[in-house]
């Protein structure tokens, strides 16, 4: 007879599980050790005597509010302008008909070909010009539409039955009003997964940041946080990953409420990292 | 409920636009929706695109003497961070996804969960816990090592070592994408076709073979290309956070060039040049994709 795949199908998803986990959990046993604990030899997998000072350390020696502010200021400014760009297009792509449309809307696909890294450059110039480094706007005007937004949306639209919006029509809706006060409510769950996506991918966010916000004040988490590092040793570890813990803190509560949706939509080209 | 494409719709205001009643405020109204997504993605990744271009024909004069050299160590290194990426990560996920295609029920979702988790993290972020893993005496890794009898090296600190140390980070970062992308292919290849083998007495890697791999290749294609494309270009935020490129330039690549010559050195037209070339090279490894998954791919039995 046959062995049951099952029987060690469960141990080795166990064991990934585990090897997923660790690096996160390793850093959250880190932050709750005395300095005395982490460079002691002895290996334990858990604090000894759990400790708050390396978090006090870190509200102490960083701006880590204002690097809270930033990054949540940051986000939320580049989901909301996403959402709304690609709200509009998507609409105008799905339901109307003009002159220019299937190349416009390839135009708009096109972006997803091209990587960031290609055109820091020049976009870094722009910002420059504008006098934008080290402001909010420099942070996340480049970043205010997306290309991915509006495809997906766009997607969701066109399948939503005409009867909902030809009533709308009828009762003397304008296609502005038919798509907040039908479209939109109609295909929230959609949207709604859109902004998940889009505001971890925003809150994430390095190599922009990393350019644009030089000074300490308008840094953002992932940047800020890298204070504690030193290339020639004498990295305070403590403090580190203290800091590495509260910046994750968000995107992993949004991860547990809303992971069937940042799941399904990471199946439809989402998230990477 | 009867569900009209939207191309009704269409002819139906194409005709409107024609009768042309009100058409003036009609006809301008979808550009205006536009608009605001089309503006800055003409000023902010078209224009872009076009000056990293036109940038790379200028300010070639002042190019340091190590160029030559650097270019050349970069692009051999992208090579190993691409070949070694794809074994990790096409590797490991399809196993892990065909593993999890047999377990049932919330289990399965479980599972799924908790191997996306470090997706969501911020790559910057995972690099820092990384690195502390990583750390040659005080690190879990070596400890661990030392207690089993061996000493460990010094992974990001050593040539050798430093660009398998990166494409763990980066595996671990892309393995739950790739698993659940993998997933969800199997999930699309109808269970009659196992069940039509099993009667046939096929074993379990018969059944892969025959079935599984075969009409996984749309999915395939697409794990390669995202893999290679993370692996060329991703690899840009852990190598800038851990090692700078080091030690003595084991870890540069040619994004990570980019970011040294343009940021660094401030020699903004080699860099451009540098750009344009990834981005021929990434897109060309997208086009070919499209191109082979058009001629060789089984869709359907």
């Amino acid at each position: 007879m046959r062995r049951d795949p099952h029987t060690w199908a469960h141990p080795v998803l166990v064991g990934a599980c585990v090897a997923m986990v660790f690096p996160m959990l390793w850093m959250l046993v880190t932050a709750w050790k005395s300095p005395a604990e982490i460079y002691s030899s002895g290996f334990r997998p858990w604090p000894a005597n759990p400790t708050l000072e390396n978090f006090v350390r870190v509200m102490r020696d960083v701006p880590m509010g204002r690097f809270f502010l930033n990054s949540l200021v940051v986000a939320a400014g580049i989901t909301l302008a996403r959402l709304l760009t690609s709200i509009l297009a998507a609409y105008a792509f799905a339901r109307f008909a003009f002159w220019g449309r299937e190349v416009l809307f390839y135009l708009f696909v096109a972006t997803m070909l091209v990587p960031f890294q290609v055109i820091m450059i020049p976009i870094f110039l722009t910002i420059t010009t504008f006098d934008w480094l080290n402001t909010y706007q420099g942070l996340i005007v480049p970043h205010v539409a997306s290309g991915f937004g509006v495809f997906l949306l766009r997607q969701h639209f066109k399948t939503f039955p005409l009867d909902f919006t030809d009533a709308a029509r009828i009762d003397g809706a304008t296609q502005w009003q038919t798509l907040w006060k039908v479209v939109v409510p109609s295909n929230a769950t959609a949207i709604w997964s859109l902004a998940v996506l889009f505001f971890i991918d925003a809150w994430n966010q390095y190599l922009w940041p990393l350019l644009v916000a030089t000074e300490r004040p308008m840094q953002t988490l992932p940047v800020g946080i890298q204070i504690f590092i030193n290339p020639e040793g004498g990295t305070q570890w403590g403090p580190l990953m203290a800091s590495a813990t509260l910046a994750i803190v968000p995107s992993i509560l949004l991860y547990v409420f809303a992971q069937r949706h940042i799941l399904e939509s990471a199946v439809s080209s989402g998230i990477r990292g | 409920m009867a569900i009209h494409t939207s191309e009704f719709v269409v002819s139906h205001q194409r005709a409107g636009v024609r009768r042309g009643s009100r058409g003036g405020v009609r006809a301008i109204a979808p550009y205006l929706y536009i608009l605001p997504a089309f503006l800055p993605l003409v000023v902010f990744t078209y224009w872009p695109l076009l000056h990293t271009v036109q940038l790379s024909f200028y300010d070639w004069n002042m190019v340091s003497p190590t160029w030559r050299e650097d270019f050349w160590l970069a692009c051999w290194n992208t090579v190993l961070y691409v070949v070694g990426m794809l074994v990790f990560s096409i590797v490991l996920p399809l196993g892990l996804a065909i593993l999890l295609a047999r377990v049932t029920g919330p289990l399965q979702t479980v599972y799924k969960v908790i191997l996306f988790s470090p997706a969501v993290i911020s790559f910057a972020v995972a690099a820092i816990t990384w690195l502390w893993i990583f750390n040659p005496i005080d690190g879990v890794l070596n400890r661990t090592l030392l207690g089993l009898g061996t000493a460990g090296p010094a992974w990001l600190n050593n040539p050798r070592w430093v660009i398998p140390a990166i494409l763990i980070i980066s595996a671990w970062k892309l393995l739950g994408y790739n698993l659940i992308i993998f997933t969800a292919g199997l999930a699309g290849i109808p269970g009659e076709y196992y069940d039509a083998a099993k009667v046939d007495g096929a074993s379990a890697f018969q059944q892969f073979w025959c079935i599984s791999w075969p009409l996984l290749t749309p999915t395939t294609f697409f794990v390669l290309v995202t893999t290679v494309i993370y692996a060329g270009q991703q690899t840009l935020i852990p190598i800038q956070i851990l090692t700078q490129g080091g030690p003595n330039k084991a870890s540069t690549n040619l994004v990570y060039l980019i970011f040294q010559y343009g940021f660094q050195f401030f020699e903004t037209g080699l860099a451009s040049a540098l750009a344009t070339l990834v981005f021929l090279l990434f897109t060309g490894v997208t086009l070919l994709q499209q191109r082979l998954l058009q001629r060789f791919v089984h869709y359907e039995l």
